[in-house]
């Protein structure tokens, strides 16, 4: 077989009216004869004169490079632009690296949130205590005991999730796994509160701790907690969730200067050296007594210094292998630093005497041993840098728990979809919404946000570790009975600071997180309803067969003879022998006048004319359409419908859309096929 | 080496070690030059199919050469177009394609064959190396075992 030179190559069949096929080529190649330099040598090339937008992978198979998703308009090429330098390059899937984490690092990215809690943990305890007065404060060091063992339990539970979750065993997993669906939702539910909490709670104290060291800021809180979260959103959805390097500075600042404040602290008390700058607020009037309710109270207060203890059992697969066991090493790093820097500040505040005000307790501790010295405000700047990381924990967690929700079919599957960065975008954005709209409502005051926050993150914690109990009974690992038993306690221990929690909190807020939890667990419910109806429907009932072909009726609205109708009446054509021409009208002469112009063009061409004596347009039409259906139900009836496209938007004013209003109209009948032909307009 | 300014470079892959040196040797000199380079895979076609036939497994191959090939020029750091040609034999392919490009350079690389005993270039490159109206640079593989004479 020989091709005559530059002759495209023809795969299409021939059209039902045995049309001219197609030179179109799937793969958008073309083949051109070449000769060669001596008499007889010919050979073939291959072009691909559209490789700048379609990658050839190989026959049927294109990948769509970059260049596609560059918009053609001015105006969008301009947006499009400036989201480049807010968000950064859109990166191909190929491109999506597991960072795999060192110890160094791994601590680093899941520990700040943890450690950040010690920055306000204290605080919120002495809040409470001070109700009774400044001789009840001294409890501080015992309630600061007490949670010291429960992150003691909780650390230690956790890392029985670590070894036994090696590719990652957050709370809604190990629930969903070991105790079902709807205990697996409900730690979803109270996992999504934590993270956004988490990110209002952390900012909120970040930008307390700017603000005590700059009083002048202190009126501008609420606006520069908001810019630290439009920040973190901004910064995620460029894709800067595992990039350990931001990290690592803050956080081993903050680690180290914070160990300087507490052994220079605990030095000073020792030897008996006096404050270097006194530091003493008035406190409250006492309106409480000491109470077992008080204690408890102030215990559950605290216990958000737990907090963000299971992120690095969410994050078993980004470390470096032997993955459980750099985990389990690195959680255990994390409790005992975080364990040492809570009691060592409520030790020091309780014995350096002093009162929570709106100066953060550290920042108190930082001027009562440094005095305001260079080494104050780097303690003040890094408790922010790390109180905004630790709400960058949560911009990494939500979004993915958020993909997974949507993935098992409880949240809307815009969740599961990766933005140009790669990065969940749409979780990224509703984290960044909620969590300012709380700082906003509660205007950047932790102390109000608290109480919201114990609840969600113990009721996780709980049903994580009785998640684990059930994972050891049936797995039965070796030494399955004595993990059984150290997850077991975890789990009552946690169950009980939830109940303190829900307890002594309820009316201050915490009936809002219970509440809010009901609700998103009701949501996920229906929304995985609405999803399990949508495949249902759209299963295949008889799998391994085509369908037949369906019977067809054609039908080709016209409002007037014109080039957009003939387009249309043309084409119809190439789909069926029978076309019809449908004429709404309100005047019988006008549907002479047509039918004639039709006879002349389209003699071949069906005329059905429907007569609207009330002047309306559409509703003719769809009865017709409704009735047609009535005498045959499984008749589908293809509408070509000939529109013109206006060159500008304002001229929309000027004509009255039908064609637009046809289609939607259409798009809720069944077995309607709607075939849009637009004919631009030139401006 | 080489005085010429060049402009055109023709690089011929077939998914073989030498590949990468090839494109190197052209990358070094596209990029003293500024020139561009041209990579070329040719499916060499049966006598009892036509030219122009559809050879999915062949073409799927050529697809992945040329990727390949594309991802060693952007490690390297240059650029350059990929084309893929049908022949009977590669050498007049080449041939044509760089006279009718007026390439300045052809850079290929030949695996190392032996005739009765002694090295010999294969029909390809020998075609080339006879009837190419540019410059030719071969580079050929390393010997598998030493040779011991």
């Amino acid at each position: 077989m020989s091709i005559p030179e530059d002759e495209y190559r023809v795969q299409t069949d021939a059209g039902p009216n045995g049309q001219e096929p197609s030179t179109v080529n799937l793969d958008l190649t073309r083949q051109e004869l070449r000769r060669g330099t001596r008499a007889g040598d010919r050979y073939v090339r291959v072009v691909r004169p559209y490789e700048h937008l379609f990658q050839r992978v190989g026959p049927g198979y294109l990948r769509a490079t970059e260049e596609v998703s560059e918009p053609k308009t001015r105006f969008g090429r301009i947006l499009f632009k400036l989201r480049h330098i807010l968000i950064g390059q859109p990166l191909p899937t190929s491109a999506e690296i597991h960072e795999r984490l060192t110890k160094v690092k791994a601590l680093a990215i899941f520990a700040s949130d943890a450690m950040s809690s010690v920055a306000y943990a204290t605080e919120e305890i002495l809040f409470v205590l001070i109700l009774a007065g400044t001789g009840a404060l001294g409890y501080s060091v015992y309630i600061s005991l007490a949670i010291g063992l429960l992150l003691f339990v909780v650390a230690y539970s956790y890392r029985q999730t670590v070894f036994s979750y090696p590719s990652g065993g957050g709370s809604y997993i190990v629930s969903k796994d070991n105790l079902g669906v709807m205990p697996g939702l409900i730690a979803a539910a109270a996992l999504m509160i934590d993270y956004v909490l988490t990110v209002s709670v952390s900012v909120s104290a970040g930008t307390a701790a700017l603000t005590s060291a700059f009083e002048v800021l202190r009126p501008y809180t609420v606006i520069i907690a908001l810019f630290f979260v439009l920040i973190m959103v901004v910064g995620n959805l460029r894709g800067i969730r595992e990039s350990g390097n931001i990290f690592a500075l803050p956080t081993y600042i903050f680690i180290v200067s914070l160990a300087v404040l507490i052994v220079v602290g605990l030095f000073r008390y020792f030897i008996g050296l006096p404050p270097v700058e006194a530091v003493h607020y008035a406190p409250p009037p006492a309106q409480d007594t000491v109470s077992v309710w008080l204690i408890l109270t102030a215990f559950s207060a605290g216990s958000v210094a737990a907090s963000g203890t299971e992120a690095i059992s969410n994050g078993v697969p980004a470390f470096k292998p032997p993955e459980s066991k750099n985990a389990a090493t690195t959680l255990t790093v994390m409790a005992v630093i975080l364990g040492v820097f809570f009691l060592g500040i409520s030790f020091l505040a309780s014995h350096f005497n002093l009162i929570p005000s709106e100066e953060t307790i550290i920042s108190q501790l930082g001027r009562v041993i440094f005095g305001k010295s260079w080494f104050y405000y780097l303690v003040q700047f890094s408790t922010m840098a790390i109180l905004v990381l630790a709400a960058n924990t949560s911009f990494a967690d939500f979004p993915r728990l958020s993909s997974i929700l949507a993935r098992d079919g409880f949240m809307p599957h815009q969740f599961a979809f990766r933005g140009d960065r790669l990065a969940f975008s749409y979780g990224i954005v509703a984290l960044g919404i909620i969590a300012g709209l709380l700082i906003f409502l509660f205007q950047g005051d932790t102390h109000l946000l608290i109480p919201l926050y114990a609840v969600g993150v113990f009721l996780a914690f709980t049903m994580s570790q009785a998640g684990m109990v059930l994972h050891h009974r049936r797995v039965r690992e070796a030494g399955w009975q004595r993990n059984m038993i150290i997850n077991g306690f975890g789990a009552l221990l946690t169950f009980i600071v939830l109940a303190i929690a829900i307890v002594t909190k309820f009316i201050h807020g915490a009936w809002v997180t219970v509440l809010l939890i009901a609700l998103l667990v009701v949501l996920f419910l229906l929304v995985s309803r609405h999803y399990r109806a949508v495949a249902t429907q759209l299963a295949l009932q008889v799998k391994g067969k085509p369908m037949p072909p369906p019977r067809q009726v054609l039908l080709v609205p016209l409002g007037d003879l014109n080039l957009p109708s003939a387009r249309a009446l043309s084409f119809a054509h190439s789909l069926s022998r029978q076309v019809n021409a449908i004429y709404v009208t309100n005047t019988p002469e006008a549907a002479k006048d047509l039918a004639e112009k039709l006879k002349e063009f389209a003699p071949d061409v069906k005329l059905v004319v429907l007569e609207s004596p009330f002047r309306s347009l559409l509703d003719p039409l769809l009865s017709y359409i409704d009735a047609l259906h009535q005498e045959d139900k499984d008749v589908y009836i293809t509408v070509v419908i000939p529109e013109f496209v206006i060159a500008h938007w304002w001229e929309r004013l000027l004509h009255n859309g039908t064609a637009e209003r046809l289609k939607r109209a259409l798009k809720s009948r069944p077995n309607v096929a709607v075939v849009d032909l637009p004919y631009q307009l030139h401006s | 080496m080489l005085e010429t300014k060049l402009k055109r470079i023709l690089v011929p892959v077939e998914g073989a070690p030498t590949d990468e040196e090839s494109l190197r040797l052209a990358c070094y000199f596209a990029k003293r030059d500024r020139a561009l380079i041209r990579a070329l895979y040719i499916i060499e076609v049966r006598r009892s199919l036509p030219i122009d036939a559809d050879i999915p497994p062949d073409a799927q191959r050529a697809e992945q050469v040329l990727e390949n090939i594309h991802q060693m020029a952007e490690r390297i750091g240059c650029h350059l177009e990929a084309d893929m040609l049908q022949a009977r034999e590669a050498g007049p392919a080449i041939v044509g394609e760089a006279a009718e490009h007026q390439a300045d350079l052809i850079v290929m690389g030949v695996p190392y064959q032996e005739k009765f005993g002694d090295f010999c270039v294969e029909s390809r490159a020998l075609h080339v190396l006879t009837h190419a109206p540019c410059r030719v640079m071969l580079v050929r593989e390393p010997l598998k075992h030493p040779i011991a004479r």
